[in-house]
């Protein structure tokens, strides 16, 4: 059965134009895409925060603006008032949900241990790190126990060893029956994660892997471009030890695979053409690929240019 | 076997997916964080000035009345717009999710701003008594006083929150402000358009003239009330006038609020 059904959702003054996805229930959904293809439009939308478009989701058998208080959200752009302590914080959340007194205690001390949070309970925001609000802020979203829970770029802003204790603790939210949605960049290791990954670009969800194929994912990534600037390639070698780069490949080992996000960022504000990512069935390679309009195409490669490139088997793609 | 959707059947450790309460929760949150926040030292740091700056030298009530009503219709307007400009952030539209209904969401935040600008003005009148006890109104007037002025500032503060973003698109605001400046400077503009469309049309601009007089009136006629309360006809159907547009702002900023898109991601 399907948690969340989303039926050809156009969303106005966002790029979303034409999605439509069924997530089942009690799965993990990724949806990929590039900065500003509007993965936080939609997950704002699953949410029911659009005005006009609400009835194009439906969470089970309801409208998503009736079952608000059955999803939790959780967002880098929410930032919690730093005069109060953890405690007060979660309190007054699951009071505002309704959460009686009797029960107070039972959700606030589950969402304390499912983020990992016990030792600060008594602590301010203010003094806590940016990890740690990060996991203060999944708690207020998981204090209802919530059946959904939409995830925005969980692992952006922090450090190797913080990222790898935030999916630890998603992964851990996996087996407590609710549906996890995830909006990333494609920066976080996807197989441990997923059941199934959208490929949002061009307004609409161009591609979906499933479990299997999601672990069929190499752990090598190849980037193949055309020549890097010297402080292009100078960024990129400096970012992971995993990243072994030539003038115009870069590989991606172990745990440079994560900066891939970040290494197609630095080749774009460079203006570097990139050629393709291998292997081939990367989800960000369909991205990539269908984010290029023809017009964009026949700027960097004149049309008699075009044949050559694919017959030498390089399928040239840039952003837009 | 099939996994069990929690959605359509919540296990006895889930909250209730409505809570009835939640307004008034809400309302109880906003104004704990807006004292947690010493955003309120703003107002009340006001609400104690203005008597010992503006009313010390009053010797009459009226004009201590006059600066209570002025005094609180720009404070109206100043904690609305603050507490929208609240409203609006990620966190709080995270409190949204939880109280599930955009009714309750944009009242809550409406009655705070009333209770938050009623809180002053008690202030500032209690200080008035002890600063200037010769030019205090009597009790009776203040009796019929206070009820006028909760009424305007609801009304100003219902206004002030349909002129926000937070409710109302651009063209929205800009049709409310029009509806409003034009009555107001219509002895300006009024002239100007009639040489402009010519004389045939006077009786027509007299027309409109009445409409907008019509509508003026009792607006302005509420301030007077709560400077100068006197109890007759004239002040009751003020009164309904106003109780009326009051419902019509708060059905308004209801409607707009329903359907505006909010971000939290």
């Amino acid at each position: 059965m399907n948690a969340i059904a989303v039926t050809q959702l156009a969303v106005p003054f966002s790029p979303i134009r034409d999605v439509s996805l069924r997530i089942p229930a009690q799965s993990c959904y990724g949806i990929i895409g590039a900065s500003g293809s509007g993965k936080s439009a939609l997950l704002n939308a699953i949410a029911g925060l659009h005005g006009t478009q609400s009835h194009q989701i439906r969470m089970g058998t309801q409208s998503v603006r009736v079952a608000t208080a059955m999803i939790g959200i959780m967002s880098p752009r929410i930032q919690p008032p730093t005069y109060l302590t953890v405690q007060q914080l979660l309190y007054t959340q699951a009071r505002l949900y309704g959460i009686t007194d009797d029960m107070l205690l039972v959700h606030y001390q589950r969402a304390l241990r499912w983020c990992a949070i016990e030792q600060l309970a008594h602590k301010y925001i203010r003094q806590l790190s940016l990890f740690d609000v990060r996991r203060v802020m999944l708690a207020c979203a998981l204090i209802n126990r919530p059946a959904l829970l939409l995830i925005d770029e969980p692992t952006v802003g922090l450090y190797a060893h913080e990222q790898h204790a935030m999916i630890d603790i998603i992964e851990n939210l996996r087996d407590r029956e609710m549906t996890i949605v995830i909006a990333t960049r494609g920066d976080v290791p996807l197989e441990s994660l997923f059941d199934t990954i959208g490929v949002l670009a061009d307004g609409r969800i161009i591609s979906e892997l499933d479990a299997q194929q999601i672990r069929t994912l190499p752990r090598t990534i190849m980037i193949r471009t055309n020549d890097i600037p010297t402080a292009a390639f100078e960024n990129i070698i400096t970012l992971d030890h995993g990243i072994v780069a030539t003038r115009r490949t870069i590989v991606l080992t172990g745990d440079g695979v994560q900066s891939l996000a970040q290494i197609l960022q630095i080749l774009l504000h460079y203006n570097v053409h990139i050629f393709r990512i291998e292997p081939r069935n990367h989800p960000l390679n369909d991205l990539v690929k269908q984010s290029a309009t023809p017009q964009v195409l026949a700027q960097i490669y004149p049309p008699r240019n075009i044949t050559s490139e694919i017959d030498d088997g390089l399928t040239p793609f840039t952003e837009k | 076997m099939q996994p069990r959707l929690r959605i359509m059947s919540p296990d006895s450790t889930d909250a209730p997916a409505t809570n009835p309460h939640s307004r008034w929760q809400l309302v109880r949150l906003i104004l704990s964080e807006y004292l947690q926040s010493q955003r309120i030292l703003i107002e009340w740091g006001s609400a104690i000035a203005v008597p010992f700056l503006l009313i010390r030298d009053s010797t009459n009530a009226h004009t201590m009345m006059a600066t209570w009503s002025l005094y609180t219709i720009l404070l109206a307007l100043y904690t609305t717009s603050v507490l929208a400009d609240i409203a609006e952030q990620p966190f709080q539209i995270q409190r949204l999710l939880a109280v599930q209904s955009r009714r309750t969401y944009i009242s809550a935040y409406l009655i705070a701003a009333i209770i938050i600008v009623m809180s002053s003005y008690v202030i500032m009148m209690t200080l008035s008594f002890f600063v200037a006890p010769i030019a205090h109104p009597s009790p009776m007037v203040l009796v019929v006083s206070i009820p006028c002025m909760c009424l305007l500032i609801s009304v100003v503060a219902a206004l002030m929150l349909m002129l926000t973003p937070l409710v109302a698109s651009t063209q929205q605001r800009i049709v409310v402000l029009l509806i409003i400046t034009i009555p107001l400077s219509w002895n300006i503009i009024g002239p100007a358009v009639l040489r402009v469309i010519g004389p045939n049309y006077t009786s027509l601009m007299a027309g409109v003239t009445t409409l907008w007089g019509i509508l003026l009136w009792p607006t302005l006629h509420l301030y007077t009330t709560t400077i100068t309360p006197k109890i007759d006809y004239v002040m009751l159907a003020v009164l309904l006038f106003h109780v009326v547009l009051l419902s019509i702002f708060i059905r308004q900023i209801i409607v707009w609020f329903n359907k505006k898109s909010l971000t939290i991601a």
